[in-house]
């Protein structure tokens, strides 16, 4: 690719070591996004000047080894985090000229160490889809196969990494939205547990489940990103005091002592055979790497969609009421009085599927109806999370597809809500009980398209989660496997 | 919970949401609400079992001290609004009362 190496730690090593400038680094990305985003879709604002003259900044610098982890790295940020004078649509109309004034502490603390931003990128309608094709931007395409989505609501940022478009991205996962697009790209996708990265500046969908989490090629650089975005921040008051280990350190080894448990008769329904063998063959790898597999139960797993759908559309019918029209985003032009103004802004701002979701939030928190819905799935969340909880005290590890398929052609979910909704029957759980999960490449489908293997660990046990997937990645090296067309080995 | 709403209140619903829906937007979103809280109905069953007896777990709260800190400056924080009133940093609306 260029010449240049196409991991996040090869790049700041390049730049480090002078034998490559940011500035080169940078034009090569732009020049990529430039051949590639037409088609694919993935990017929306890029900002070139300002991304060259980032890098000629840091080129200057008398020793660039203190310029941080990231130095040099080409990163693109999801449309739903606020980034200083570039636009934040979330991929909404509502929000299609909107510059936001402060950046948000994930991309604050990427720039800090050295990270250079060259752009946002595409996504479902205020992250609410599994398929990248509720944006008001128009759909993003996957890399592997331009007539199936990359997966949502991440589409976007897992597409410019697989694309090779950037190393690093950043999305942001409620019930799935960055391990499953990068399970449906082939790449690494992180969900860390609730409260280790500040939501500051994160678009609000459903405030207690949506995470920022890195996708990146390879599990070495989710840990590096990780490291750099987490910690507690004094403007997010939901962020967690908890130490922020260095997961990279702790990677290389084995799986000796680790014990997985692996829900075997969640596959039995709904789940391609494709998937269910890469799956299946992941667990002999782990064991062969010394991990213990044991076959678990998972009680309540099958309420985690319908139960996601309550709570995460009650809470996101509350966040959108923001978008009125009043001090930000799209106003109706020639309303006759203020209430008919925020009905006709809303109406032409949102799209279908951000509409129902406010629908059906409202409705379940009405009078008469909430405690007939929002109390009882509360209930049924609780209950889900300590099964969740309840497996991990007897293992370290849960291993699951991260989806029940591989990628979906365009089109064929948008007019089955629930058809959509059940694309995330295997990420909402963790979503739900406020752990952290990755999403590592598994194998491809014999069509060609990719899989993903997700691990989910106990709160704040990241580095239990980083470990084994970085030993799975070493020992099969499908993160290699890469699209036609953008270089590396290809799945087809 | 009611497992199937054929009559979902589509209109009422809406209004309660401040947003101005088509004839056939109300007829989309009637049909696909009443097949999502079908879909969701299982959850009711799941919990109305006489075992349970757990509430919803309840987050601790953080809590900070009440103290005027540095913040945007005005102008930064309405440079979005889509209707200022010049430089008396107030934003314009529609009439309120008819």
């Amino acid at each position: 690719m260029d010449g240049i190496p196409e991991t996040a730690g090869g790049l700041r090593t390049a730049f480090v070591d002078g034998a490559a400038t940011a500035t080169a680094i940078c034009e090569a990305a732009l020049a990529r996004i430039a051949a590639q985003n037409r088609e694919l879709g993935a990017m929306l604002a890029v900002d070139e000047r300002a991304v060259l003259c980032r890098a000629a900044v840091l080129d200057g610098l008398a020793d660039r080894r203190l310029a941080g982890p990231l130095a040099g790295v080409p990163v693109a940020v999801k449309d739903n985090l606020c980034t200083a004078g570039l636009t934040t649509t979330a991929g909404s109309r509502v929000l299609a000229n909107f510059v936001p004034p402060y950046n948000a502490t994930a991309v604050e603390r990427l720039e800090r160490a050295g990270a250079i931003i060259v752009g946002k990128t595409n996504c479902d309608e205020f992250a609410m889809g599994s398929s990248s094709e509720h944006s008001a931007f128009g759909p993003v395409r996957n890399p592997w196969d331009h007539a199936r989505t990359p997966g949502g609501s991440s589409g976007g940022s897992a597409a410019a990494v697989a694309a090779g478009l950037v190393p690093i991205a950043l999305g942001s996962d409620t019930g799935g939205s960055v391990r499953q697009p990068a399970a449906l790209c082939g790449c690494v996708g992180v969900r860390p547990t609730y409260g280790r990265v500040s939501r500051h500046g994160l678009v609000a969908f459903a405030s207690s489940l949506d995470q920022v989490g890195p996708l990146t090629m390879t599990v070495r650089d989710a840990a590096s990103v990780l490291r750099v975005i987490a910690g507690p921040d004094i403007l997010d008051a939901t962020t967690a005091a908890a130490a922020v280990p260095d997961w990279e350190a702790e990677l290389g080894g084995d799986l000796r002592g680790c014990r997985i448990g692996f829900p075997a008769h969640l596959l039995e329904r709904g789940v391609d055979a494709d998937v269910a063998a890469a799956v299946t063959s992941a667990m002999d790898v782990l064991a062969s790497r010394g991990a213990e597999v044991r076959k678990i139960t998972l009680a309540h797993a099958d309420l985690a969609v319908p139960v996601y759908y309550l709570v995460a559309t009650a809470e996101a019918s509350s966040n959108l009421a923001r978008y009125d029209g009043v001090r930000y985003g799209h106003r109706t032009a020639g309303a006759d009085g203020l209430r008919e103004m925020y009905e006709r802004s809303r109406a032409e701002g949102f799209g279908a599927e951000v509409k129902r979701r406010i629908i059906l939030g409202t409705f379940v928190l009405s009078a008469g109806y909430y405690d007939a819905y929002y109390v009882k799935a509360q209930r049924a969340r609780a209950r889900i999370a300590a099964g969740y909880l309840s497996a991990l005290a007897e293992v370290d590890l849960i291993a699951l597809p991260t989806s029940p398929t591989a990628a979906f052609p365009l089109g064929e979910r948008l007019g089955d809500p629930v058809a959509m909704y059940l694309s995330d029957v295997f990420t909402v759980g963790a979503s739900l009980a406020g752990i952290p999960a990755l999403s590592v490449p598994c194998g491809v489908t014999g069509g060609g398209l990719p899989v993903g293997l997700q691990l989910i660990a106990r709160p704040f046990d990241e580095a239990t989660l980083l470990r084994a997937a970085d030993a799975y990645e070493r020992d099969t090296g499908f993160w290699q496997l890469r699209p036609s067309g953008t270089g590396g080995r290809s799945g087809a | 919970m009611p497992a199937e709403r054929e009559d979902f209140p589509i209109a009422r619903v809406a209004a309660l949401a401040r947003l101005r829906l088509s004839p056939s937007e109300e007829a989309l979103y009637q049909a696909q609400i009443a097949q999502i809280l079908k879909f969701v109905g299982q959850v009711a069953a799941a919990v109305d079992a006489p075992e349970d007896s757990r509430g919803a777990d309840r987050a601790p709260v953080i809590e900070r001290s009440d103290e005027v800190k540095p913040s945007l400056p005005a102008e930064a924080a309405l440079a979005n609004a889509p209707d200022t009133a010049g430089a008396t940093r107030l934003i314009r609306v529609p009439k309120v009362i008819g």
